[in-house]
């Protein structure tokens, strides 16, 4: 194996670089003693005021970056996500697999039919499984343990076995390029928030028949790529679980290195869809801060709908991040002096930006998640005729939020990383090519604490 | 990695390559370039062609993509581009360690303000 070229008569320069960080190591713990000795320890210390907090966040993806730049050996930095173990193919044997997608079958039918009946218990614990279970929970494990939806997704297996008995095999149009998945995903996230998609199950039946029917439709007439490419929440779990560790191959199952298919690119608009990934998770969030119930109000005093505000709010902050996007691109290519085209460079960088989508998912569900599982222990432990716990969120709620976005954007930074030495020159131009992107991160991981940590007040609805 | 079919009818696995991660050179990958009207690019790659913006990185490129089919002169090269691109980041490298020295003591000073 070749390696970079070794090291010549650089000892002297690594050991002043080692000693210059063993004084700032010592200045830093020195100067953060000094500082916790001079505050009164017997005093509960004051809460941390917003902006700091916001500004640390940023501080440490600045601080990471620069840290990460001391590793500039490719051979290194390769071996990091090189490693992957296969897992044994039992696991996929196809009579667990028909299990599986059957009973996914049924569960749709049940979320139908409970929406749909009388009983109030039945369609608010059907609600329930859709929203915490499905959106929340189950999101998190597409991006946590693996994208099982391909197998999972009822309307897929409920499309193949139509196309069984009837044949229609088109190809899907090129010309649709990205644009139906990306408007169906803002779409659907619209919907949910400019009507009680959320609490009311009528509504929930009306929208799931009707998604139904388009979907398996689609499904029927283009077939698999149809889930692939226009089906917005097929392709929605499967960017999310390039994220996680397990993931299909052709030979079976296979346990990698979180992010370590975050530094490859996949043509037919991936990144523009990213970037509506990451744009919905935020803007999820955004409209339960005060900040835009102001803004909400003062728009709808002066007559204009409030599903049109948030219509425009959606396609807006949607064409902002992709102007951002595309502009860090283009930049990162005139600083780091190289020739690869804008249109690679996008592609090869987009999916760094999915561990901070997912990281900001998991912040904002984590609450209902832990709500359902609470529930759960409590319905649990009355069977078994103990007392009805109260639910309550844990102490270190707070600190698992903002720690999961951290993560996700330290995994964006060593991505960012990745990729850069992958695709440039030399050590200095991967380098500097990441600059934009960088404080593209640090921008983000700034709005994202920020909307965070307001607390989360219902959002104002239309009705 | 070939497209095969995969048993629960779902393709998803034709497109997870992991080559640029595993493979270590890939001498025969064409990255797509485009060069801007107003530039002339200052070297090509003698193997793949590929127009670069300075002759150090070409020189680079020849050390990061080309190892098995360099000439002595080309290899010449490469050593003291990257000898040169040393320099260069050991220079870089000084200035960020101390702009993180500064980060943390800005931090900690703040901190310390904040909750004395
Ligand atoms: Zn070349």
């Amino acid at each position: 194996m070749v390696t970079d070229r070794p090291v010549r008569p650089e000892g002297t320069r690594y050991l002043i670089c080692v000693v210059l960080w063993l004084c700032s190591v010592w200045l830093f713990v020195g100067s953060a003693v000094a500082a916790t000795g001079s505050v009164d320890l017997s005093s509960e210390p004051a809460p941390v005021p917003r902006w700091l907090v916001v500004s640390t966040g940023g501080g440490v993806i600045g601080a990471s970056f620069l840290i990460t730049s001391f590793v500039t050996d490719r051979e290194t930095i390769r071996s990091v996500t090189a490693p992957q173990w296969s897992v044994p193919a039992w696991l996929l044997s196809p009579p667990v697999g028909s299990a599986i997608r059957l009973s996914s079958v049924v569960v749709l039918g049940v979320v139908v039919g409970g929406t749909v009946g009388t009983s109030s218990a039945i369609s608010a614990f059907a609600l329930l499984l859709v929203w915490s279970g499905w959106w929340a929970g189950y999101t998190m494990s597409v991006y946590l343990v693996g994208n099982t939806w391909p197998t999972l997704n009822p309307w897929r297996t409920i499309a193949s076995v139509i196309a069984g008995w009837v044949s229609v095999d088109r190809s899907l149009p090129n010309w649709l390029d990205v644009w139906p998945s990306v408007g169906g995903l803002l779409g659907l996230v619209w919907l949910t928030m400019v009507t009680p998609l959320r609490t009311s199950p009528r509504l929930l039946a009306v929208v799931t028949v009707a998604y139904s029917l388009f979907t398996v439709a689609g499904g029927v007439v283009y077939g698999a790529p149809w889930f692939r490419h226009v089906d917005p929440i097929s392709r929605l779990f499967r960017a999310y679980g390039r994220v996680a560790p397990f993931r299909r191959t052709s030979s079976g199952l296979t346990l990698t290195v979180p992010g370590s298919e975050l530094t490859e690119g996949e043509a037919r608009g991936e990144p523009t869809f990213i970037i509506a990934v990451l744009w919905v998770t935020t803007y999820d969030g955004l409209v339960s801060t005060p900040l835009w119930r102001e803004l909400v109000e003062t728009i709808g005093a002066v007559g204009v709908p409030v599903a049109m505000v948030y219509a425009l709010g959606m396609g807006g902050g949607f064409g902002a991040f992709l102007l951002a996007y595309r502009t860090g691109t283009q930049h990162a290519r005139r600083i780091g002096r190289t020739y690869i085209t804008a249109q690679t460079i996008e592609l090869r960088f987009a999916r760094s930006l999915l561990p901070i989508a997912a990281s900001y998912h998991f912040a904002h569900y984590l609450g209902s998640v832990l709500g359902v599982v609470a529930l759960l222990t409590g319905i649990l432990s009355q069977l078994f005729g103990g007392p009805i716990p109260v639910p309550s969120r844990p102490s270190w709620f707070g600190h698992a939020q903002l720690l999961s976005i951290l993560c996700g954007h330290l995994l964006a930074v060593w991505v960012a990383h990745t990729t850069a030495f992958d695709l440039f020159t030399g050590r200095f131009q991967s380098i500097r090519s990441q600059y934009p992107f960088i404080l593209m991160m640090i921008a983000y991981t700034m709005i994202g604490m920020w909307i965070v940590l307001h607390p989360s007040a219902q959002p104002p609805f239309v009705l | 990695m070939p497209t095969e079919y995969v048993p629960d009818g779902s393709t998803e696995a034709d497109e997870h390559s992991r080559q640029s991660i595993t493979a270590n050179t890939r001498p025969t990958e064409r990255v797509p370039t485009a060069v801007p009207d107003d530039e002339t690019p200052a070297a090509w790659c003698p193997h793949c062609a590929r127009p670069f913006a300075t002759e150090r990185l070409c020189a680079l490129h020849l050390g990061d993509r080309h190892r098995d089919e360099w000439t002595a002169n080309q290899r010449d090269r490469y050593e003291s581009a990257y000898d040169d691109e040393s320099n260069e980041l050991f220079i870089f490298h000084l200035k960020v360690i101390s702009a993180l020295v500064g980060v943390f003591f800005a931090f900690t000073y703040t901190y310390a303000f904040v909750w004395s």
